[in-house]
């Protein structure tokens, strides 16, 4: 096991230890939301600028807050890192020492499989035809993704009793993801501050949420492979690579933040 | 600019086809057996539910456990 999660840090590392890009591993300063933001899977309002890039969960991400909104907007670029957002989801942790909220997006329900999209079928950009494809791809992604992606979960907010709600919830609960020119993904993430008691500092968990069941290895003809349990289904998440490893199990950072007044 | 809607029926088989989402691009979505084609010995032809378009992928496996 020691093994195994000393072959995951050094894939991650290996993976972005050349795009750290100046930019902290954690964010360190408060920021004021502009007031012209949306909530609609784009950085535009952030000049596509991060205060972050985590190495451990391969993402950049900004943490800004107003006077009625707590909000997080996160950036995947590499496709490993974007499938385990989409199939598995992200899980936005917030404790201010009264209350402990987590809000989780996409969730499923139990009868609709996660939305798998062939993003490893994206070019570079260089060529009018690598343009002309990775629209198609975007127009056809982002379809999928307001199609098919509903549902977000919710924890530690007494007036919702189903954590299972949609993205379209009276709690004022926002979230929007979206794929970019060069099929990247960006979330964004906002909470009411009403939710929040505390209004002056946030200790912080991003979670990119690991497969949701029993992982085990399966000896097959061809080599070993990652599979899991999933509502009572036996899933196969591929050979045993570190790449699938990194898929499989959680990744996290954590941080704290003061807000803005 | 030429959009999704622009693209033709080729085009479109180009961009939702081939490789087959859902193993991570690295897997493959193809089943290894069936019951004309079975797995050598000490193996079994076991369904695997996958992200694959054809969720369901017959692998010659040892266990499920």
């Amino acid at each position: 096991m020691k093994n195994l999660r000393l072959l995951i840090m050094l894939f991650c590392m290996l993976n972005f230890n050349v795009k750290a890009q100046n930019l902290p591993d954690i964010q360190g300063k408060s920021l004021a939301l502009p007031t012209n933001y949306k909530i609609d899977g784009t950085a535009l309002e952030w000049d596509n600028k991060f205060s972050a890039f985590n190495k451990n969960t391969g993402v950049k991400y900004t943490i800004a807050n107003d006077a009625k909104k707590l909000y997080l907007i996160l950036k995947a670029e590499e496709i490993q890192i974007i499938e385990k957002i989409i199939t598995q989801g992200i899980s936005f942790i917030i404790n201010d020492g009264h209350t402990k909220l987590n809000v989780v997006y996409p969730v499923y329900e139990k009868d609709k499989r996660p939305l798998f999209l062939p993003i490893e079928k994206r070019n570079d950009r260089k060529t009018s035809e690598g343009k002309i494809f990775n629209d198609s791809l975007k127009l056809n992604f982002n379809q999928k993704i307001t199609e098919n992606l509903l549902k977000l979960g919710v924890e530690g907010i007494l007036s919702v009793k189903d954590s299972l709600i949609s993205i379209y919830n009276p709690q004022g609960i926002r979230v929007a993801g979206k794929f970019d020119d060069n099929i990247f993904y960006t979330l964004e993430i906002s909470v009411p501050l009403e939710f929040l008691p505390n209004k002056n500092r946030i200790s912080y968990i991003i979670q990119l949420n690991g497969v949701p069941g029993k992982i085990s290895i399966i000896e097959t003809a061809k080599g070993n492979r990652i599979s899991y349990l999933r509502h009572g289904q036996n899933w196969l998440l591929g050979f045993a690579t570190p790449e699938n490893y990194a898929k499989a199990y959680p990744s996290s950072l954590s941080g704290t933040y003061t807000f803005v007044k | 600019m030429k959009n999704f809607e622009r693209l033709n029926k080729n085009e479109m088989k180009m961009v939702m086809g081939g490789t087959d989402p859902g193993l991570g691009g690295i897997d493959s979505c193809e089943s290894e057996c069936s019951s004309t084609n079975p797995c050598k010995e000490g193996y079994k032809c076991i369904k695997w539910t996958t992200g694959c378009t054809v969720p369901d992928v017959y692998i010659c496996s040892k266990n499920k456990d």
